[in-house]
């Protein structure tokens, strides 16, 4: 191992070192944080590598298969990470395996230091099991330019956006609407927005038993396959980077994204379409209703069964977190410290979440049912089931999974 | 065998075939070397675009910023230590069931056969309890003794076909000199065998290297080979920058293997063929 | 060799074989016998959830919370199970439903639609059913492939065989999933491969459109990854053939089809066999184009069913009946090598 500490030290000492940003923790030890890849994240952890030094070693590893490494960690003896960073979904198997760490007594210990505040703090009952930085929902993103040459107004209902769809596609337009079908957590991602929307639920708190098959999930499932008819062929393999890289390169009219992606549309590094594209709240399934969006927070949680020590691991956190960096880097993302400022990249995602979209819900059976949703409901999009039989295979592969999971007797 | 003399037309068919081919074989391996020297706008353009400012920004990211020396050091000692064990054992194993006549030898062989056969994922499934149990997951030690184990059935056989063209005159010869079998081995067929253990050590190494189910699932974050580190650079991804920094890991993990194969073009050929073509 | 001498040489490779290939056979059965959880009980519970600017939004609902010991730890149930794990899998309820369907005139159709819902339905069917057919799609394609680009070989000059050889080793020897994405790439919307037929005027074509073409794909990636395997072994075979019947045939006349035909193929019969049987194992396992075409609704592999059970489901039970059911497979597909391999053996050798 002798090796490999030189290596990185030399490593260490030639990587360019940021804006020396003071960061006075003073502790003996080491201090792993897991996370996805995005911008916001890797500001973060450039943050908390600045806390680095002799005495105190930080590594931030961003990986997009962050999911399975941090179920991996926080299930083994002990945790190779000393924390990680979590969304609604992702949290919620982890909470309800009493896997995470309270962090109370440390939020009060260092609550002035860091002015952390009450909307940060993710709350099960009166536990606090993570600290959240910023909030994101999908909504739609369209082209300026090509909605003002065919006379196109913003939709604001699904049935709208079809419409749109349809003329931009008699204007010439062969695939006027992106959206992430492809892979099944982004596919039944897109039919839970829709769904909820729509009035439908995903399953009974009561019982833990799915709530598939109803009037309202048939509807929406078919308004799917009407979207579909407007997409490439090939959405059915698209993920959020493909659609994102179709709207880039001007090969869509509109999508629906990710909030954090919108300042990327004006990227030259990435985009040929720079200052073509608007922002919009995400449609409504029904006209004034609330858009068909759910709206997710990005937070850090701290396992019980880490290696290092939680006291220094949540210092280094919430110094990544503190105020200047929001102030420094406002744009990237809807920050939820109220020290941010909205700008025009967020506007759309506030927008969707104060017409009422619901937060995506916080229950290990909704990702189950998630799961049973992305595997089945393509069969109907493609046309080879109808919406009914679909249906019918997710409730039967949600419930084996719920009865494997011991949620469902 | 001799080449036939054929008229002009099919000659000119067969050898557009073969130019097709060539062309096939080598364009995915072009383009994605082509489009690591891009920014993702250029990178992954429509229509696609054959020129495009080149920057070497994708590759300096992640050996400079993201550390993929680590994962290159990690493949390094996992792959070199990998390959001498496996050789190792597996030449001993080899020699022995190429010179004894019993009928365990057989059967040995059978089961090792069976075992090169199993689907990775089945151990996988296994060791994943196990090892977390044992908390000793994502350890070089680990990894290279579950490679090692693996490598051995195919080894094995590869091996033994080399063993059997060694006459047996050779270690009865030195047998009557009074070594013992161990040193008979190792004096005597040992260095008569360095091609073949060159051959079998070749493909222990491309096991290692190319290994990702495995490998990406017993090593953890920087402990990652460079094959297993590439799924931290795919999966779920919005970020087109992140493609971009796998696309250059890719690349970078696969001119090691385009440097093997122009050197020891000779050697793969032979252990190819080792055992399936006789004479 | 004495006995004793021949166990202290293989001792080594032996031992790593027998515990960490031969005991996880054994303890993926013992996995599959149970089921673990942590055990929940749902309470009503206040989650608070952030938005911006200061708010929050409170939110009251039932939520599985972990039941504890007396230590405070959560409780984890590992419960006896029996074949129920292997019975889900292969969905023994769906199929005994699909035999006993309604035996009017039209029993066979509907027996036959019955059985096709079934396999698409169910993940173990599906799976296999693409693992079969990539399998016994790329087997024949990429020995006639790999025979032909063979005798192409052959025909050339000294010199210009080694590149050839070197070209074509590409495919097979680079990282498979590296390789895999690489073709992706050419494939994926308005890539080059989809561009360059449109440019050429053939058509528009979306490669990852439905089932069938992003199976196509999977295949065509299989016989390019594979072709090099059969060829180099072919190519190898073509320098054994012997001159004299060859030479013998020309001067009776034959065309060099009928060489080949009658001289060259005969010849080669034991390396198109040894080829198929190897490559029919290695097929068996395919495993990177799925994960990296990520498709798996289309096209699925038994060896990834398990993957993906066992990393992205975390569901060790379930992974362990997938995989006994993979080593049922790995069997049967065995029976004619070892058939073979005992015949050898009874020859005398």
């Amino acid at each position: 191992m002798k090796i490999k500490q030189i290596l990185m030290a030399t490593a260490l000492t030639l990587a360019p070192l940021g804006a020396a940003a003071e960061c006075s923790i003073e502790g003996t030890g080491e201090v792993n944080v897991i996370s996805n890849f995005f911008e916001a994240l890797e500001v973060l952890s450039n943050e908390m590598k600045n806390c680095g030094n002799d005495n105190l070693i930080i590594d931030t590893k961003l990986t997009t298969d962050h999911k399975e490494e941090t179920n991996k960690a926080f299930a083994a003896a002990t945790s190779p990470f000393d924390a990680a960073a979590v969304a609604n979904s992702s949290i919620t198997l982890l909470q309800a395996k009493g896997q995470l760490r309270p962090l109370n007594d440390l939020v009060e210990k260092y609550r002035d230091e860091y002015n952390i505040e009450d909307g940060m703090l993710i709350k099960f009952g009166d536990e606090v099991a993570a600290i959240a930085f910023m909030v994101n929902a999908q909504h739609l993103f369209f082209r300026k330019d090509i909605f003002e040459e065919h006379g196109v107004a913003v939709p604001s209902t699904w049935d709208e956006l079809l419409d749109a769809g349809e003329k931009l596609k008699a204007a010439g337009i062969e695939h006027p609407y992106g959206a992430a079908f492809g892979n099944s957590w982004e596919l039944a991602n897109e039919y839970v927005n829709l769904l909820l929307a729509n009035g439908g639920t995903l399953f009974d708190p009561a019982t833990s038993d799915s709530t598939f098959e109803t009037p309202e999930a048939i509807e929406a499932l078919k308004m799917m396959g009407e979207l579909y008819k407007l997409m490439s062929p090939n959405a059915m393999s698209m993920d959020f980077g493909d659609v994102k890289r179709q709207l880039q390169q001007g090969d869509v009219a509109m999508a629906i994204l990710w909030g954090n992606e919108a300042s990327a549309m004006d990227d030259e590094k990435e985009s040929t379409v720079v200052g073509k594209v608007g922002f919009a709240a995400a449609p409504a399934m029904t006209a004034g209703g609330a858009p068909a969006s759910t709206f997710w927070w990005d937070g850090y949680v701290i396992p019980k069964n880490l290696d290092g020590d939680p006291d220094l691991t949540f210092q280094v956190l919430m110094h990544a977190m503190r105020e200047e960096t929001v102030k420094a880097n406002n744009d990237i993302t809807l920050w939820i410290r109220s020290a941010y400022e909205p700008g025009e990249y967020t506007s759309a995602i506030t927008d969707t979440v104060v017409n009422g979209a619901p937060p995506y819900p916080m229950n290990p059976q909704a990702s189950l049912a998630h799961g049973a949703l992305g595997e089945n409901i393509a069969d109907f999009i493609v046309g080879k089931e109808s919406a009914e039989e679909s249906l019918a295979d997710a409730t039967k592969a949600y419930r084996s999974a719920a009865q494997e999971q011991g949620l469902l007797k | 065998m001799k080449p036939a003399n054929l008229n002009i037309v099919t000659h000119s068919i067969i050898n557009l075939g073969l130019w097709f081919w060539f062309l096939v074989a080598l364009l995915p391996f072009f383009w994605m070397f082509l489009i690591s020297l891009r920014v993702p706008v250029d990178a992954f353009s429509t229509p696609p675009k054959l020129f495009a400012p080149v920057t070497f920004e994708n590759f300096r990211y992640i050996w400079v910023e993201d550390g993929f020396w680590r994962y290159a050091l990690n493949t390094t000692i996992v792959t070199a230590v990998t390959v001498v064990v496996s050789l190792t054992m597996a030449c001993l194993a080899a020699y022995a069931l190429s010179r004894y006549r019993g009928s365990i030898g057989f059967w040995l062989l059978i089961a090792a056969m069976v075992f090169r056969a199993m689907p990775h994922v089945v151990l996988l499934t296994a060791y994943r309890p196990a090892f977390f149990e044992l908390g000793i997951w994502s350890r070089y030690e680990t990894l290279i003794i579950v490679l090692v184990a693996i490598n051995q059935p195919f080894a094995i056989w590869m091996l033994r076909a080399f063993f059997m063209n060694i006459p047996e005159e050779l270690d009865e010869a030195a047998l009557v000199d009074g070594c013992t079998r161990w040193q008979a081995f190792f004096r005597v067929i040992v260095p008569v065998m360095w091609p073949g253990i060159v051959t079998a050590g070749l493909f222990c190494f491309l096991l290692a290297y190319n290994d990702f189910l495995i490998s990406s699932q017993l090593m953890n974050g920087d402990m990652s080979t460079m094959t297993a580190a590439l799924g931290s650079y795919m999966g779920q991804n919005q970020s087109l920058a992140r493609l971009m920094h796998g696309i250059a890991g890719a690349v970078s993990i696969t001119i090691p293997i385009i440097i093997l194969v122009f050197v020891f073009q000779k050697q793969i050929v032979s252990g190819m063929t080792a055992g399936a073509v006789k004479g | 060799m004495k006995r004793s001498t021949f166990i202290s040489f293989v001792a080594p490779s032996v031992m790593s074989m027998l515990i960490l290939i031969a005991l996880p056979l054994v303890a993926i059965v013992y996995l599959a016998l149970y089921q673990s959880y942590t055990q929940m009980e749902i309470k009503e519970v206040k989650t608070e959830v952030p938005l911006f600017g200061g708010m929050t939004r409170e939110v009251i609902r039932n939520v599985p919370q972990p039941v504890m010991d007396d230590a405070g730890n959560p409780i984890q149930v590992w419960e006896y199970v029996g074949t129920q794990n292997l019975k889900n899998a292969i969905d023994t309820e769906g199929l005994s439903s699909a035999f006993n369907a309604d035996q009017n005139i039209n029993s066979t159709r509907s027996f036959i639609r019955a059985l096709f819902d079934e396999i698409r339905d169910v993940d173990f069917w599906s799976a296999l059913e693409f693992t079969l057919i990539y399998t016994f799609l790329t087997t024949p394609i990429i020995i006639i492939l790999g025979f032909g680009l063979a005798l192409a070989t052959n025909r050339l000059t000294e010199r210009l065989r080694g590149p050839v050889v070197f070209v074509t080793l590409l495919p097979m020897i680079v990282t498979p999933v590296v390789s895999s994405l690489a073709v992706y790439w050419l494939f994926v919307d308005g890539g080059v491969i989809a561009a360059s037929l449109e440019a050429m005027g053939i058509g528009k074509f979306y490669f990852l459109a439905d089932q069938f073409t992003i199976r196509a794909v999977i295949v065509a990636y299989g016989v390019w990854y594979a072709a090099p395997f059969a060829f180099i072994i072919l190519y190898a075979g073509l320098q054994t053939v012997p001159e004299e019947p060859i030479e013998a045939a020309i001067v009776d006349g034959a065309s060099p089809w009928q060489r080949v035909r009658y001289i060259v193929i005969p010849h080669l019969t034991p390396l198109f066999s040894v080829i198929a049987l190897i490559h029919i194992m290695d097929s068996y396992r395919v495993f990177e184009p799925i994960l990296v075409f990520g498709s798996r609704v289309f096209a699925n592999s038994v060896q990834y069913l398990t993957y993906y059970t066992l990393v992205f489901e975390d569901n060790i039970h379930k992974a362990s009946a997938y995989a006994i059911l993979t080593v049922l497979g790995v069997v049967v597909l065995l029976i004619p090598i070892m058939i073979r391999t005992f015949k050898d053996q009874k020859a005398g050798k």
